[in-house]
């Protein structure tokens, strides 16, 4: 990009975003309450991404929205922070715009500009790669998913009942194990599970909502 | 100086009392085939490892605690290196440097030899690691005498601009995790004002995040996502690779003393700077190494033992050297120490200047721990090496979910709140997504840890001062540490500059 025009995109995004930085700065001045000045902040964080897309390569653009993940999160942060008064608020204010600081090196650092290549000079950087790339989102979210039905699963039935479960059912319907393979591997974890934390430890082990409601409504 | 050894003996027979008892070995030897085991499994390491036993130590006596943890640190890297030779797959990153002469070693059918001379050489450079942390103890004491609570936080703030420099390409993305570890660490109940921050009305929250729960899964449960998203096994080569002669390796390692001593200075030093940790250790020692020996009778690369036994003796020996910062000033050397300081913490024990004087004991518990599992570690390498190298071969839909449901038992059983689970994911999708964004962890739960101690020297040290910024600047420990700090972060600028210092002037060296 460096040399080369800037996009249509970049232009409007770039107006936009200076737009509500005025903005920002002008409720700054009159002292108005952190929550207005949230809007022009979250609007000139959409025109900062909307401006910055066209200047990173396409494989980088799963980095550059984690990257504007991040910068949103240490904002938010911010906001909450100018919440507390006094001394509660200084430490976490020096680390808060020291995130925002470092946050914009880093989507800078994404761009193909000169500036991404001073900062991989100043911070050493190698920015030829983008991270991840082997990766396929399908796998990703299939992932989440399981270890989100794997908390409820113990949430409603309990560790004993809920690891084995989850662990024959992520081998047998997602490793594509046997289902002789999966029994061991469930017996396996049941049998781990109990003997060392509740036999050997003596821990007691959470049991889940629904176990707990029919142990109350069969046996009292 | 015999004063200083005299003072030493009484803590240290305490702690050697310990060893007499037989569960505490059993603990001893249970933690150090647990590190063996998580060692030899590439993707899985020394912190998982040690994310994982921390709630098992719960009820336990500290000194029972240490020992369980204290010997699967010291025996991960030596369970690592036989994934390195036998399949040219490092089971951590330390072990890396071993692959270059071990796997050919392995393939010239003196795998047997390789192992013998690794175990050999990790046992040695292990027991000078730790002799040299024994030897710098009654000195580190004299030096955390000069320090105050604004040393205390220049000293982390070092800590953590030197293990963000030492994540190589990655500073900024390091520095930034650094930043969110803090953001952890203010959540709850804050020391200095009695008022509590960023809970949201959570009452779960008012104790801050806890640590365990978020190590697990920052660590354990994160590497299983990783692990199931990539699919497959963690190994596909199949063993044909006979074991034998691994006397010849043992006798190597005596024959090549002065290797094995040079590699286990290095990695007891490197050790010692934070966040540098194993893996430079290692392949440092191996150039090192190379450099030391310009006309080798075998190649280096093509199955020179030395090349086994300079990285192996640097990976153990800096185990010793990075608790030199973790015990005397709270400050982990690495990932794994932190995890380690977390556990400590756990068991009522806060690491920094005053362990080194009110719980000594505690430091030879682990100090004797180190010394005796590098030994046993080695054996059963020694003993066992190939069926070890099979566990390699477990496929990641096997181990994921099983090793994810263990995890979530022990973040639950740790305080019997359904809390931590929901805590322990929360983190582990946090941990995936700096995996996958490659956001170094690390720097993460340094902040995390070292967040409180921060934010509290740094109040303390504008209360000294009346809230003058000069105190930071107007002590010498103090000037000399924000000297430290400035200089690291001027690391990667300088390597850049050299680097393209030297591609500039290669081609103009070669017309």
């Amino acid at each position: 990009m460096s040399g080369a025009a800037l996009t249509h995109q970049t232009k409007i995004g770039a107006a936009i975003f200076a737009l509500s930085l005025g903005t920002f700065a002008f409720l700054y001045i009159q002292s108005l309450h952190q929550t207005v000045m949230a809007i022009p902040a979250t609007i000139g964080w959409a025109a900062a991404l909307y401006a910055l897309r066209p200047m990173v390569a396409a494989e980088k653009h799963d980095s550059l929205y984690f990257a504007f993940g991040v910068m949103a999160f240490l904002i938010f942060f911010l906001h909450e922070t100018y919440e507390f008064q006094g001394k509660l608020r200084i430490f976490p204010l020096i680390v808060g715009w020291a995130g925002v600081t470092l946050s914009a090196l880093d989507i800078l650092s994404l761009t193909e500009t000169r500036i991404a290549h001073a900062l991989t000079i100043v911070f050493g950087s190698s920015l030829s790669e983008a991270p991840g790339k082997d990766r396929r989102v399908g796998r990703e979210i299939a992932c989440f998913a399981a270890m989100a039905m794997c908390v409820v699963l113990i949430w409603l039935l309990g560790f004993l009942v809920a690891g084995p479960l989850f662990v024959f059912l992520w081998m047998w319907l997602w490793g594509k194990k046997t289902l002789r393979n999966s029994l061991y591997g469930a017996g396996f974890t049941l049998a781990f599970i109990w003997l060392l934390f509740e036999g050997l430890l003596k821990y007691e082990l959470y049991r889940g909502v629904v176990v707990l409601w029919l142990m109350d409504k069969f046996f009292g | 100086m015999l004063d200083a050894i005299g003072a030493m003996m009484q803590p240290l027979g305490t702690a050697a009392l310990h060893f007499l008892q037989f569960q505490s070995m059993l603990y001893l030897v249970a933690g150090t085939c647990i590190g063996l085991l998580f060692g030899a499994i590439p993707g899985l390491g020394g912190t998982t490892a040690l994310a994982l036993l921390i709630p098992l130590t719960y009820g336990m006596d500290k000194a029972d605690a240490i020992m369980l943890m204290g010997g699967s640190m010291a025996a991960t890297s030596t369970g690592g290196s036989v994934s390195a030779i036998l399949l040219n797959t490092p089971g951590i990153a330390p072990n890396a440097a071993t692959t270059f002469d071990g796997f050919p070693l392995a393939t010239q059918g003196r795998a047997g030899e390789a192992i013998g001379a690794a175990a050999t050489a990790s046992a040695l450079g292990g027991l000078l690691g730790v002799f040299t942390l024994l030897v710098v103890i009654p000195i580190a004491k004299q030096i955390v005498l000069l320090f105050s609570p604004p040393e205390f936080f220049l000293l982390a703030l070092f800590g953590l601009c030197a293990i963000a420099v030492s994540t190589g390409t990655r500073l900024l993305q390091g520095l930034i995790a650094a930043i969110f570890g803090f953001i952890c660490g203010f959540v709850g109940f804050d020391y200095v004002s009695g008022i509590v921050r960023y809970t949201y009305e959570v009452e779960a929250l008012w104790d801050g995040i806890k640590l365990v729960p978020a190590l697990i899964g920052l660590f354990a449960i994160s590497q299983m996502i990783d692990l199931a998203v990539k699919g497959g096994s963690i190994s596909k080569d199949v063993l044909q690779v006979k074991i034998q002669r691994v006397s010849d390796g043992i006798k190597a390692v005596f024959r090549n003393w002065s290797t094995m001593l040079v590699g286990s200075g290095i990695g007891t030093f490197i050790g010692a700077v934070p966040g540098v940790g194993g893996t430079v250790a290692a392949f440092l020692s191996y150039s090192t190494q190379v450099q030391r020996d310009p006309h080798p009778d075998i190649a280096y690369g093509k199955g020179n033992i030395r090349g086994v036994i300079a990285p192996e003796s640097a990976n153990n020996a800096k185990d010793g050297g990075s608790l030199i910062p973790t015990l005397a000033f709270g400050i982990p050397g690495s990932a794994e120490t932190a995890v380690f300081l977390g556990a400590m913490v756990l068991h009522g024990i806060e690491p920094g200047p005053r362990l080194l004087f009110e719980h000594e004991d505690v430091v030879f518990t682990l100090v004797l721990s180190l010394t005796i599992a590098c030994v046993i570690a080695s054996l059963i390498v020694l003993a066992l090496a190939k069926p070890m190298a099979y566990l390699t071969l477990v496929d990641a839909h096997i181990l994921a979910p099983t090793v994810t449901v263990i995890a979530l038992v022990g973040a639950y059983a740790l305080q019997g709140e359904f809390g931590d689970v929901i805590v322990a994911m929360a983190f582990a999708v946090i941990g995936y997504l700096m995996i996958r964004f490659d956001y170094p962890r690390i720097t993460f739960t340094i902040a995390l840890v070292l967040g409180e101690i921060t934010e509290r020297s740094f109040f303390q040290a504008m209360g000294i001062s009346d809230d003058s910024w000069m105190i930071f600047i107007t002590r010498t420990v103090s000037l000399i540490l924000i000297t430290m700090c400035i200089a690291t972060l001027l690391v990667p600028s300088l390597r850049a500059f050299l680097n393209r210092k030297h591609g500039d002037a290669a081609p103009g060296g070669a017309s």
